[in-house]
């Protein structure tokens, strides 16, 4: 019987301690608040990495990031304004609470997850196969051919020399009987060897991929990507509100097609 | 009375309330308790790490070398297996840090584990050792006015105490390391204490250092310098030329106080072969350091690259394509050996991080933290194996 008070005190105790650090959490997002009274909502970008992030030549911010920035804006209810920052002090701009959000092609950083927190990828900038699509048949997805270990058994593979590709064709080499490593000078130039037929594949990163596939109708990209590489937005820690909203943001950007047409102007119809 | 009486019943209740819980949850805590001791038990053990035999380093091209990064690894068969790697590439050289901080963390007590076991495996691997050291420890960078310092502030009081570190690790590994690098890039400010950079106090140290060093052993070789390859103009508060830092040292008297050069080559989007030129950062601007030695007298001293690169990041500015960065770092030992006769060893920048940076220094790596070789590091091996 003299359990009860005690079970009721701790009860209501822990309601009001839910309420307090939903209030506390919500009264920390600085940047939100700023968002909501400023309608501004500031980038840290370096904007040295076209075509997700350069200056034009009045200095203007331009690129891939550049505009889903503005389109994450326009759903916030905001503008979006840029900060050109070096890469590596990105993180520090949130940190410090002088910008609102980074968007950079990042990667993102685990070791970082106590200062900052990550949105949902947006764009995957890894390996990609490009193949003629005469290798893939009539399949209307060849994106659904997906290349990998047993695929490349016996084939000529060609990749940049030195690059990531490269060194992952070299492991693969290790493991597969028959593969044979192409090196070229260039991703480009990988992608020449597939459409003069001296190579099966190419693997190369997908913005050269996309890039290249823009002029030559004959290849096409076969499967996801062999190795990913996923692009994130940054924000503080503190800023739980702006986080959800940025990815709800992005979640309405990708399902109303918009994150489509933003690649597709930046890419190229491979990008879709 | 009446108060104590009832703490007393209640700290009773309270213990038959546990006495009842701990009696109902007892099936659960023997389970918690058996999962405990199953994991316990199964988990994997600590890799066994062995010396082996004594290799040697066989190569066509002694210039090589590579600047190690074993300074935060802690995990014994990395530091091992990095270096194994190192001379299975052919180079018979490594640059290696040895802070100050990690070592002495608390005045007079040094701490030698980690020292000990990297110069014990890259003995074991037939490497020649470069020591680079410096990193301040926070005792010896008290300000009296108990303004915040950084790990790289020293001033004059405290000179003693970091020559006191280079006689304990010289005379710990007489006979064994032969080379050590006097602080690094004491040129720039951020490697000065976060102060205006001063050649003079950098010689003033050089010349404890090289005392302590030469006292502990003779036959020491002390490398000075090691200074940023930068072109910030006089005044600037983030440095100062490299080339007016030389000659600075030089007119505060730094000559006898080192056996050798350190140089930082750093190539950056330019071939090896580019010339040099005062107002250009690239590979050859060391013979502009050189020329500065020889200037002084120095011409008959050695010198050392202990830190060069190239950079194959695709989002740094500054960097070159894949391909790129292995002709041009093989093409640099070619240089150095065709056209150096003064230069020991070029030293890459950097072998292999613990953990990824994540940022464009991660391209600078010959293998990656899972020890995946890059393909620059095949290259160089197939260069440098007979």
């Amino acid at each position: 019987m003299r359990r009860w008070p005690f079970v009721v005190w701790s009860l209501i105790f822990a309601v009001v301690l839910f309420i307090v650090s939903l209030y506390l959490g919500h009264s920390e997002d600085r940047a939100w608040r700023r968002i909501q009274s400023s309608h501004v909502i500031t980038f840290a970008v370096d904007a040295s990495y076209p075509p997700f992030e350069a200056l034009d030549a009045n200095g203007n911010f331009i690129g891939f990031d550049i505009d889903l920035a503005h389109e994450i804006a326009r759903r916030l209810g905001a503008r979006a304004e840029f900060e050109n920052v070096a890469y590596d002090g990105l993180l520090g701009a949130l940190i410090s609470d002088r910008d609102d959000a980074a968007i950079s092609a990042l990667v993102e950083i685990p070791e970082r997850l106590n200062e900052v927190a990550y949105t949902k990828l947006y764009f995957n900038a890894g390996i990609v196969a490009v193949v003629s699509r005469g290798a893939v048949g009539e399949n209307p997805n060849p994106k659904s051919q997906i290349p990998g270990l047993n695929w490349a058994e016996g084939k000529t593979i060609a990749v940049e020399y030195g690059s990531s590709s490269d060194a992952l064709v070299r492991q693969w080499a290790k493991r597969v009987t028959g593969l044979t490593r192409l090196s070229s000078p260039s991703a480009a130039e990988a992608m020449v060897a597939v459409e003069r037929g001296t190579a099966a594949a190419a693997l190369v990163d997908a913005v050269s991929a996309y890039d290249f596939l823009l002029g030559h109708p004959a290849l096409t990209i076969a499967g996801p990507p062999v190795e990913d590489e996923l692009y994130v937005i940054a924000v503080s820690r503190q800023s739980a509100i702006l986080l959800r909203e940025i990815n709800r943001a992005l979640d309405a950007i990708e399902t109303d097609g918009t994150m489509a047409e933003l690649r597709v102007r930046w890419f190229g119809e491979a990008a879709r | 009375m009446r108060s104590v009486n009832s703490r007393v019943t209640s700290l009773l209740s309270a213990g038959r309330t546990a006495q009842r819980w701990l009696f109902i949850h007892r099936a659960q805590i023997v389970r918690a308790i058996a999962i405990f001791v199953v994991l316990a038990l199964t988990a994997p053990p600590h890799p066994l790490v062995v010396l082996g035999p004594p290799q040697t380093v066989t190569t066509r091209h002694p210039v090589v070398c590579a600047h190690t990064r074993l300074t935060d690894e802690v995990e014994e068969w990395k530091i091992q297996r990095t270096l194994a790697m190192v001379r299975e590439m052919g180079a018979p050289w490594i640059v290696e840090y040895f802070p100050w901080a990690y070592v002495e963390r608390s005045s007079g007590a040094f701490d030698w584990r980690h020292t000990d076991q990297v110069i014990e495996h890259a003995e074991n691997q037939g490497l020649t050792v470069i020591a680079r050291l410096g990193l301040v420890p926070e005792w010896a960078r008290q300000r009296d006015d108990r303004e915040p310092t950084t790990d790289t502030y020293l001033d004059e009081a405290h000179y003693a105490d970091f020559g006191d570190y280079v006689f304990q690790f010289v005379r710990r590994y007489t006979g064994r390391v032969h080379y050590i690098i006097i602080w690094n890039e004491p040129n720039i400010t951020l490697e000065w204490g976060y102060r205006p950079v001063d050649p003079a106090g950098y010689v003033a140290l050089l010349k404890i250092a090289y005392a302590r060093a030469k006292e502990a052993d003779p036959g020491a070789q002390v490398l000075a310098g090691a200074l940023a390859p930068t072109l910030e103009p006089v005044g600037s508060p983030f440095g100062m030329n490299d080339l007016d830092y030389l000659r600075a040292m030089y007119a505060a008297g730094a000559a006898p106080y080192f056996d050798s050069l350190a140089l930082h080559a750093y190539g950056l989007v330019f071939p090896p072969d580019d010339p040099p030129a005062p107002d250009a950062i690239n590979f050859r601007r060391v013979e502009l350091l050189r020329a500065i030695m020889i200037a002084n007298g120095d011409g008959d001293k050695p010198a050392m690259i202990t830190e060069s690169g190239w950079n194959d990041s695709p989002r740094w500015t500054k960097a070159v394509k894949p391909g790129a960065r292995i002709d041009y770092t093989i093409g640099s030992y070619d240089w150095a050996e065709t056209y150096w006769p003064w230069v020991k060893a070029v030293c890459t920048w950097a072998f292999r991080f613990p953990a990824p940076l994540h940022s464009y220094g991660d391209y600078y790596a010959f293998v990656t933290p899972e020890f995946t070789e890059r393909p620059i590091y095949s290259a160089i091996k197939d260069w440098a194996n007979p």
